[in-house]
This record gives C-alpha cells, sequence and structure tokens, in this order.
C-alpha cells in the first residue's frame, strides 16, 4: 500500500481470486480498493501469488487456473507478486518435478508462465529498454510459510 | 518469402555502401557477441551444456517420428488440434483456414521465422486477414515493408533516427504527431499503438522454441512478453513450428534454455519463457478457446540420415551470425532469403535449392567462430563446405572460377613449376609495390582494391623461399 502511495500509483489493483492470497489482512490496508479477477485492459497494478521461484535465474513461475489468471501476469503496469519462502527452488528442474506431483503429466495448465524481471526489448539499436509489452515493474515480496 | 540469394553479389554492393547499415553492423560486434563470451565465461559447466544440448537434438532427431507422435497424442488429449503440413503452401492454407473460421479480420502475431519461411502474412493480406506483427523489430520492419536481416533481432539493421522516421509516418494519423528521439519514448509510443492491437485481434499466431513431447506443450522464449499477449487474449491460438522443434521432456528444455539465451543475447535467462497446453480449460478466467498446433516439413525430413542432418539440431540463437565476419560486414539482407548468416548458408540452399542459393556457402571465410560459438554445436563450415562440393559437382559454379580453379589445380600439382610461378609474381609485385608499400588498384583483384589497399610483398621471397631459409636443418 506505502508503495504504491509512494510510486503516485491509484490505491486501486486486481487480486488473483485464490485461497492463498486471501489469507493476508487486506482488510487493513483501509485505502487499498481491491477487485478479485481477471486482469483488464484498464488496470494498472496486479497482485498475484506464484507457483514457485528459481534461484537459479531469478525467475518466477507462474501456472494458470481459476486462481492464477495469465492476463494478471501481462496488462497491467505494475505487477507485485507474493511468493512464499517454501516455494524457492534452485532450478527449471525442481519446478518441473512440482509441477508434475501438482498436475500429473498428462494434464499441465493450459500456461506456465516464467518471468525473469520486467518485460524488455533490445530491438532499437540493441540497447535495453523495459516495458515493451508487459508490466514495466515488478517487485517480489517474499513471505515466510 | 521470395528469394534474392541468386542476386548476392549485387546484394553486397548494396550492402557494403549503405552507411546507415555499416553504422548499425559496426554496433553489432561489439555487443552480442561480447556480451555472448561474458555470459558463457560465468557459467562454468557452459561448455559441458552445450555437449548435452548437442546430444538431446540428436537423440530426438534419431527418434523424430516417435516425439512428434507423442507429442500430437498429448495436444489432442487436451483438446487442442494438430495440423501437418508437409509444404510451405500447405502450411499458409491451413493457418488460412483457421482464421477463416473465426473469421477474423486481424491477427496478433508473434515474432516467428518459419512464418517468414512460408510467407504467411501476403497470404493473409490477400485473404483480406490484417497480421499484425507484435515484437517490436518486426513490427518496425512490417510498417517499413522490409524482412527482417536476423534471426532474433530484425531490424538490428535500424538506426534509432531511421525508427523514427518510421513511427512518425505511421502513427501521425493515430495522433502522434511529434517526432520521437529516445529509445524509451519510441518503444512507448508502440506500446500504446500494439496494446489495442492484441485486445481487438480476432487470432494470435506464435512460433514456438520446443515442442516439449512429454506433456504436448509448445515452449516460447520472448523478453517483449509479446508473444503471451497474443497467445492469452485472442480467442484462437495457433503455434506455427516445424517438425525438428520437438524435444522428449522439460529436463530437456531446461538444459537447451540454459544454453539458448545467453548463446543469443548473454542473458541467463530470457524474460519470458513460457509453456503453452491446450486451450483454456472451463475453469479458466482467460486463454484463447481454440487451441492448434501447424507443423510444418518444407523440405526438413529430407535432411534425415544425410550428411545435413546436423543443422536441423539448430535452436535459432543467431549467435553464428553475430560472429560472422562475413555477416557482421554486409548484414543480414544480403543473403536474400529468410535464414542469414552461416546458418542460412547451409539451411537456405537444403530449403530452396542450390541452384538459387549457391552463393550463401561459398560467402564464408571459413573462419570457424560460427562452429566456436554454436550452442548445439553445429559442424557449420564442414556443412558450407559440403554444399560448395554439391554445386561444384552439378556444374553450377560460374565458368571463371571452374577454369581458375582448374588452372590452379595444374599449378599446384606441379610444385617445381609452383615454386617458379610464384617466385616470379612475388618479384613483380615486390618491384611495382616498392614505392608505395601498398596498391590501390591491380587487375583482376578489383573486388578486393574497391573497398581496400593490398600490401606489397614484404621483402625475403615467398613463404616457401623463406621456409626453406630459415627451417632448423
Amino acid at each position: 500500500m506505502s508503495y504504491l502511495a509512494r510510486s503516485n500509483l491509484a490505491a486501486r489493483a486486481v487480486m488473483a481470486p485464490s485461497p492463498q492470497l486471501a489469507d493476508y489482512d487486506w482488510a487493513g490496508q483501509k485505502m487499498l480498493s481491491l477487485r478479485r479477477g481477471r486482469g483488464e485492459a484498464a488496470d494498472q497494478v496486479s497482485i498475484t501469488g506464484a507457483f514457485a521461484g528459481i534461484a537459479e535465474t531469478g525467475t518466477l513461475v507462474m501456472a494458470s487456473g481459476p486462481e492464477h489468471p495469465v492476463t494478471l501476469n501481462l496488462l497491467p503496469d505494475t505487477h507485485i507478486v507474493v511468493l512464499r519462502e517454501d516455494d524457492i527452488v534452485g532450478g527449471y528442474e525442481d519446478v518441473w518435478v512440482r509441477l508434475r506431483q501438482r498436475y500429473g503429466k498428462d494434464r499441465m495448465p493450459r500456461t506456465i508462465n516464467t518471468l525473469t524481471g520486467p518485460s524488455r526489448t533490445g530491438d532499437i539499436e540493441q540497447t535495453i529498454e523495459l516495458g515493451a509489452h508487459g508490466p514495466r515493474r515488478m517487485h517480489i515480496v517474499v513471505v515466510r510459510a | 518469402m521470395e528469394s534474392t540469394a541468386r542476386d548476392f553479389n549485387r546484394n553486397v554492393g548494396h550492402a557494403l555502401a549503405d552507411p546507415n547499415l555499416q553504422d548499425s553492423l559496426s554496433k553489432l560486434k561489439v555487443g552480442f557477441s561480447e556480451r555472448r563470451r561474458q555470459a558463457a565465461e560465468r557459467l562454468p559447466e557452459f561448455e559441458a551444456l552445450r555437449d548435452r544440448a548437442r546430444d538431446i537434438k540428436n537423440h530426438a532427431l534419431a527418434n523424430l517420428d516417435f516425439y512428434l507422435e507423442e507429442f500430437e497424442r498429448k495436444v489432442l488429449a487436451l483438446g487442442g488440434h494438430v495440423h501437418w503440413a508437409p509444404t510451405a503452401a500447405d502450411a499458409r492454407r491451413i493457418i488460412g483456414e483457421l482464421c477463416q473460421s473465426m473469421n477474423a479480420r486481424t491477427v496478433a502475431k508473434s515474432k516467428s521465422m518459419v512464418a517468414e519461411e512460408i510467407a504467411l502474412n501476403e497470404h493473409l493480406e490477400e485473404l483480406g486477414i490484417a497480421p499484425i506483427e507484435t515484437d517490436l523489430g518486426e513490427y518496425i520492419i512490417q510498417l517499413r515493408h522490409e524482412p527482417p536481416s536476423h534471426i532474433i533481432a530484425p531490424a538490428v539493421h535500424l538506426t534509432k533516427d531511421q525508427v523514427a522516421d518510421t513511427f512518425l509516418e505511421h502513427h501521425a494519423k493515430l495522433g502522434f504527431t511529434k517526432r520521437l528521439t529516445e529509445r524509451n519514448d519510441l518503444v512507448a509510443e508502440a506500446r500504446h499503438v500494439l496494446r489495442q492491437k492484441f485486445l481487438d485481434a480476432d487470432v494470435g499466431l506464435t512460433g514456438a522454441n520446443f515442442l516439449v513431447a512429454e506433456t504436448g506443450s509448445s515452449m516460447l522464449v520472448t523478453n517483449e512478453g509479446n508473444a503471451d499477449l497474443s497467445n492469452t487474449l485472442p480467442k484462437m491460438h495457433i503455434v506455427l513450428a516445424s517438425i525438428e522443434k520437438v524435444i522428449p521432456t522439460l529436463e530437456d528444455a531446461a538444459v537447451l534454455l540454459r544454453v539458448l539465451a545467453r548463446s543469443a543475447t548473454g542473458q541467463e535467462s530470457s524474460a519470458y519463457t513460457t509453456l503453452n497446453t491446450g486451450p483454456k480449460r472451463p475453469e479458466d478466467l482467460d486463454g484463447p478457446e481454440h487451441y492448434h498446433v501447424v507443423i510444418l516439413d518444407n523440405g526438413r525430413s529430407a535432411v534425415l540420415g544425410t550428411e545435413m542432418q546436423e543443422i536441423l539440431r539448430c535452436i535459432r540463437c543467431g549467435a553464428c551470425m553475430n560472429h560472422c565476419p562475413v555477416y557482421g560486414a554486409i548484414g543480414g539482407h544480403a543473403y536474400g532469403w529468410v535464414y542469414p548468416g552461416p546458418l542460412g548458408a547451409v539451411l537456405t540452399p537444403q530449403l530452396i535449392g542450390v541452384e538459387e542459393a549457391g552463393n550463401l556457402p561459398n560467402a564464408s571465410t571459413f573462419c570457424g567462430r560460427c562452429e566456436s560459438v554454436c550452442p548445439v554445436r553445429i559442424p557449420l563450415p564442414k556443412l558450407m563446405r559440403h554444399w560448395r562440393e554439391r554445386e561444384f559437382e552439378r556444374h553450377l559454379t560460374p565458368t571463371a572460377v571452374r577454369q581458375g580453379l582448374a588452372l590452379w589445380g595444374f599449378v599446384a600439382r606441379r610444385p617445381r613449376l609452383y615454386r617458379r610461378l610464384t617466385a616470379l609474381a612475388n618479384r613483380i609485385l615486390a618491384l611495382f609495390g616498392r614505392a608505395e608499400g601498398r596498391f590501390h588498384a591491380l587487375p583482376l583483384a578489383g573486388g578486393w582494391t574497391r573497398f581496400r589497399d593490398l600490401p606489397a610483398p614484404p621483402p625475403g621471397g615467398t613463404f616457401h623461399t623463406q621456409w626453406k631459409k630459415k627451417r632448423p636443418s
């Protein structure tokens, strides 16, 4: 909340409808107006959980489903991710093992997005600029389980 | 895409005389290649990973039918569809019909070299469907009606100022009437224009870096996130991939990802790596209702089991062109078709014929840098040499070159004659070049002296003479 105020952003966000996120005390943040659902074109800030974090490359792994619409990873300018410390693993291989455990080899989620930092492009003169299509800003809040 | 590979020599002339292109190419030499070197050095097991990447692709190619069928089975089981396209024309027809089945007016496209290969945009336009390139580099060149000049940086041949002029020309009608001079402003303007197009598109079309047989997933790597918007917002997602993209497992993908990003841009990981598996599930809140994978052969299966098979290991990182002195001098357009650089010099003759593209494998100094950086260890110089042999066998080599080689072969097989002739030539060159130490022009060497001087031979005679004198007896 104080981040949104400091960055001069509206105290309005769209949040993934996941039970894990619902457990946190959002009502205590009286100024923050939250909508739960998929991302829409006008959304400025999204708040989601993450299936896992990969230490090797600082990568977030997002598994699509009713509790985590893919549009929340892509449409808003600012993406705030709540990552449980227990879900941080070493490499991609650890994530694959967890995915098979959770979903089974034959029932992968529609989309696994792995995100390593904000959207970027080097297409003009090979110089990196942030915010090509996806979020310009990404914040990861690591919480103790 | 129509090939101009036959006009390679003329293309090269234009490229060398283009100051904007030369300016952009000078940045390439210090950009991608230096970042790749640093990324490789930071990962001690990088060389071992290259071996594993090579072995994974070799295994997949040796069992290609098995893994492709496994992939198809998994896609079907999740409600997706797989279409087999033996030729480019088949792939165009299938994709056109899929778009028409959605009454599509626009298609949001994420950069795909296979789509360039089958000339998809032209076909869609003929059907009255507007393809919209959403990768920033592809978007820029689409506005300029140019083909890509690099497989991962399609607009690498352009300067910022050229991009600024292009945007002003095309975005003015959308209300953007100020000519921008900063890169971040150009990116922001393109983002704004393209965002609406994503929201409006009826179909999203992406390529694939890998098809994972184990799970029936297509895997795609981008930095911008444009592929993800393409595969999530429209009602239909079409994946277009060629047969050699299939790999067995997710673990294999992890190995290949580690060498891909580092070899391509020097990043440890690209910003977005996405696995798509089937259409939206009934309980999902977003995603496409229809999911189709179009798998293209277009001449690749004919390479299986031949000495050229190794080129099918390619994971399209672009390192070979980033490190190629020839690509660095002439850029990608001169190669005249979709795939430039050493990759193109090997693949293009295979896909469109050595008669059309025989010039390309000759455009190499055989310095071997491409092979030394290839993440899947493709022996590119060896494969180029193979094409030169095929070209010679089929009498496609120009007469002057054949006669020159025949003459050289005649002399080289007669060592005493060879030494006498070279010593004579050496003395004549030394005599005429004595005053300045170099030649601005020489008969029969105009191709060289037009762009630089030829140094006169140093004193002391030919290499043979000096070797004889200095060799310890």
